[in-house]
């Protein structure tokens, strides 16, 4: 048993060595990342590997976006599959119909998801933790239903063909010329320093201040309600940028495409990242989205493993993979009692 | 000139009435403390004056100005502070970070950092922690930035709501002093507290609440020496016989 202990304490300690020294060197770690990144299409990786990463960004993006409600705000969305639908849809639709340019018909996505983002702000205003999420579910599956039925304009269970992909100046960017693959990168740096900048700003530090306690935030002065839907139409349109470019990507979409499974996946990330840091969404959607892929061969045996993922991460970081530092790693107590319960014990034998 | 006036003021929680017409005033540059058991409605009362709990009749006066039906944003702006119970100070946010939002209302940014200064002049404790996130402090530091990040507000009336709470005896000390000197500078306080002997030796004057209304006010020395007052919150022994038998009973209890 204290066998047990002590190397769970070994590598409790380990982990917080870990983290100090990527904290350390984290500049260099980001340089070497986002270079790495870069030159990643020079490898030469089959087009079936960039689309892993792609769908990798893509997912980073969500979780980016749905981190802004859930990690600094505190309110749990299950419905951001259907902000990434609204976002998808209404792209496809303006590229399809009118013609319109990739960055334009993107655009007016995000403009259009912001909009549906504060009109399921405003009524929810008042809901907390599990009546918010379930608000927020039906909203998912509503997005989903008007699609499937709103024919003239959705054209129905059938779906959307035929998206364009995005092209600038007459020159189309696909998955053979690494274009789309550095449009996802463009992005996901913009998205990242949107977040940055909001994660320094006065509304992020506000916005973290009605997460830890709503009622001293207001009593600050802060009109909490104003921040809260302000978070929601964040979040809605950065999900609709990520929605927009999904629909170029795959050039197919349907109301399959958005489903619950969605929603929880992009939660999920946030969870196992660590709600609240921008370092956290890469790794998790990383980690998300490549498993599935790298676990093909266990099969059936992927969600026992995700069983085991789940329970050691309940056991050793709580707050997600890279979620904020605990500065001093708990030591599980090494009893001394037991010692001395078995010299008392000895002595009592001798006595005897 | 009386700084808040509270005019015949009540406020239910559904259909519980928890203040039934209370009254008071508070001059400018005054301490008044609020005496009263457990759910006497001191606490509502202090909600019904920052706005957090909607009233439901009578009239609260700040500055000449009606502020009942106030937002509790604007009611902040016009100079109300509140330092909650329980602290409720922000704890993954660093201390310098709960300062700045205290200073939420105010725009200009130099003005802010000489308050922060003066701030971290007032509780040195605090700018030897400025980095540290609040929820790692003890009690008695996270209660002292509770009071500093209600003072960041520039306030001409700040509520405390039991700043004593949880607190070792030495600290209640401390913290009772820096109430004081925050009075010197000439913000005036309206105080809760349980430990009535501290809150009324600190204040002015003093309301006793029961039942959510103002069963005594008066002036603190005279209502020290009000033989009701001894026995219920002064913890004073009354009836010799009585206590003699208490004693008894613990001691045979065996505590």
């Amino acid at each position: 048993m204290e066998k047990i202990r002590t190397g769970i304490n070994r590598l409790t300690e380990g982990f917080s060595y870990l983290e100090t020294n990527v904290y350390k060197y984290r500049i260099i770690l980001y340089a070497g990342g986002l270079s790495l990144s870069m030159l990643l299409p020079v490898f030469g990786f089959s087009q079936y590997m960039t689309r892993i990463f792609i769908m990798i960004g893509i997912y980073t993006m969500l979780a980016l976006g749905l981190n802004i409600l859930t990690g600094y705000t505190g309110l749990v969305s299950l419905g951001h599959g259907g902000f990434f639908a609204i976002g998808a849809y209404t792209t496809a639709i303006l590229m399809l119909r009118f013609q319109m340019n990739f960055l334009i018909a993107v655009m007016i996505a995000m403009v259009f998801t912001g909009i549906c983002g504060l009109l399921l702000g405003l009524p929810t205003l008042r809901l907390t933790g599990t009546y918010l999420s379930i608000v927020t579910l039906g909203f998912g599956e509503i997005v989903r239903m008007v699609i499937m039925n709103f024919d003239t304009v959705t054209n129905g269970t059938l779906g959307i063909r035929n998206i364009p992909r995005p092209s600038f100046f007459g020159f189309e960017l696909t998955l053979a010329n690494h274009g789309l693959f550095y449009l996802m990168l463009v992005l996901l740096i913009l998205v990242t320093y949107v977040c940055i900048g909001i994660q320094n700003s006065n509304m992020g530090r506000t916005l973290r201040a009605i997460k830890a306690d709503e009622l001293a935030a207001v009593m600050m002065g802060i009109r909490s309600s104003r921040y809260k839907v302000g978070a929601f139409v964040v979040s809605a349109v950065l999900t609709g940028l990520a929605g927009g470019y999904y629909a170029s990507l795959v050039s197919y979409i349907d109301h399959n495409s958005f489903t619950f499974d969605v929603s929880i996946m992009i939660l999920s990330i946030v969870i196992l990242g660590g709600m609240g840091t921008i370092r956290g969404m890469f790794l998790g959607a990383a980690i998300l989205v490549a498993f599935p892929e790298v676990a093909r061969p266990l099969m059936e045996w992927r969600f026992v493993v995700y069983g085991l993922v789940l329970i050691l991460m309940m056991r050793f970081k709580p707050q997600g993979l890279l979620g904020w530092r605990s500065r001093l790693p708990y030591k599980i107590p090494v009893l001394k009692r037991s010692q001395t319960y078995r010299e008392e014990k000895e002595a009592n034998r001798r006595g005897r | 000139m009386s700084l808040l006036k509270v005019e015949n003021l009540y406020t239910n929680y559904g259909r519980i009435t928890a203040l039934k017409g209370i009254n008071l005033e508070l001059q400018e540059g005054e301490i008044i403390s609020l005496i009263g058991a457990n759910g006497a409605g001191k606490s509502t009362l202090l909600a019904s004056i920052t706005g957090t709990v909607p009233v439901a009749k009578g009239k609260i006066i700040f500055d000449k100005k009606d502020i009942t039906h106030h937002r509790p944003n604007d009611i902040v702006k016009l100079g109300i502070s509140l330092s909650m119970e329980g602290r409720g100070v922000f704890p993954r946010l660093t201390v310098e970070e709960n300062l700045l939002l205290g200073a939420y209302t105010r725009k200009n940014k130099s003005e802010i950092t000489t308050t922060i200064s003066e701030m971290y002049e007032m509780f040195p404790r605090l700018a030897q922690r400025r980095k540290q996130l609040a929820g790692t402090m003890s009690g008695g530091e996270q209660q002292m930035l509770a009071i500093a990040r209600a003072l960041m507000s520039k306030p001409r009336l700040l509520l405390l709501d039991e700043p004593s709470l949880g607190l070792a005896p030495n600290l209640v000390k401390i913290i009772f002093d820096m109430i004081k000197d925050i009075n010197r500078k000439g913000i005036s306080i309206l105080l809760i507290e349980q430990n009535a002997n501290m809150a009324m030796r600190i204040s002015n004057r003093s309301y006793v609440l029961e039942n959510g209304q103002v069963k005594l006010h008066g002036h603190s020395k005279e209502l020290m020496n009000n033989k009701e007052v001894r026995k219920a919150y002064l913890g004073e022994i009354i009836d010799p016989a009585v206590s003699k038998k208490v004693i008894q009973s613990l001691a045979s209890s065996n505590l």
